[in-house]
């Protein structure tokens, strides 16, 4: 199911205090689940610091938003500023679909415009980081793909008999 | 007897300024990113150069954040600054606002720096203001007989709001 939450940035609360709602929001969903460390998901968004910031207080995250995507999660999380920022209702809990979270996540983060040198160096410190396109829906859980492929192989027993 | 009552948002100096330290960073970000000067170093400071604009700017003390490039053959250009005006007590109705599409165009038409040129940031005072890390004195570069360009208001709040403008050899 894909998702969407909103946080509110400057005037509410600045954009580091944002960043640091972002990756709190990011690491109660994944972590979760039991196969992601606790504080794996901040360790890697710290490979952004600074530059997380910048993305928010120049409006980089406010139209499009990063996308968390994994097995059976598609979250798209927007920052807004300015006036917007004033009538965000700001939905802070973990979001459904985290407690199966595995190590295949991966953050896409949108076009950044005079940032994007910037984002694209940051990204390569992790293979959880990403600024391709994201996928438009969330990938099959694998007992949904075991079920389809179950499946196929009753259609294939049925066709050697 | 009609009784009516009228929501007023309340919306302080700190508002104010955390709106208006976030957009200059953010614009000195995007600056430093068209004209392809390594920011590491902004995005390193960035708490606590924002902490300390805020700061100022809720004193009131602030009246200038100036961006200068210093290109390897000594020439400062181009130079930015944004300069920070108050309107007194607050206009209650004002809004938050932020210029982000016509500075993405003004942006556009900048032209890109040698390798190697390097960003000083200063603020300049009106008077006294509060002991800020990592920021001491120092001397700006003069802008005597650059061409100047002025964006006009990039951002604004109840309390105060920051303009742009830009010099160039």
């Amino acid at each position: 199911m894909e998702r969407t939450r909103l946080i509110a940035a400057a005037p509410v609360r600045s954009a580091s205090e944002a960043w640091q709602v972002l990756t709190t929001l990011l690491s109660d969903t994944l972590e979760r689940g039991s196969s992601i460390p606790t504080g794996s998901v901040a360790a890697v968004l710290a490979n952004l610091n600074g530059l997380g910031p910048a993305l928010i207080a120049g409006g980089h995250l406010e139209s499009k938003g990063i996308v968390l995507v994994d097995e059976g999660l598609h979250l798209t999380i927007r920052v807004l500023t300015a006036d917007a920022a004033l009538d965000v209702e700001e939905n802070l809990n973990p979001v459904p679909g985290g407690a199966s979270a595995t190590d295949g996540w991966t953050i896409y983060f949108p076009p950044a415009g005079p940032l994007d040198k910037a984002l694209s160096s940051a990204v390569k410190s992790s293979p959880h980081l990403s600024t391709a396109e994201p996928p438009a829906s969330a990938p099959a859980q694998r007992s949904e793909r075991a079920a389809k492929s179950l499946i196929d192989v009753d259609a294939l027993r049925g066709l050697g008999n | 007897m009609t009784f009516t009552s009228v929501s007023t948002p309340t919306h302080t100096i700190v508002h104010t300024a955390t709106h208006l330290a976030d957009v200059i960073l953010g614009s000195i970000a995007d600056i430093l990113g068209t004209l392809g000067i390594d920011a590491t170093q902004v995005f390193a400071d960035w708490d606590r150069d924002n902490r300390a604009i805020s700061e100022w700017i809720k004193e009131g003390s602030l009246t200038t954040v100036a961006l200068e490039c210093h290109q390897p053959n000594g020439v400062v250009a181009p130079i930015f600054e944004f300069p920070v005006s108050y309107t007194g007590t607050g206009e209650g109705d004002r809004k938050f606002t932020a210029d982000r599409a016509a500075l993405a165009r003004y942006l556009a038409k900048l032209q890109t720096v040698p390798s190697g040129t390097i960003y000083k940031m200063f603020c300049s005072y009106n008077g006294w203001h509060s002991s800020q890390s990592g920021w001491g004195p120092a001397t700006r570069a003069s802008v005597a007989g650059m061409r100047s360009y002025s964006f006009g208001t990039l951002a604004a709040g109840p309390h105060a709001s920051t303009g742009l403008r830009y010099f160039t050899k």
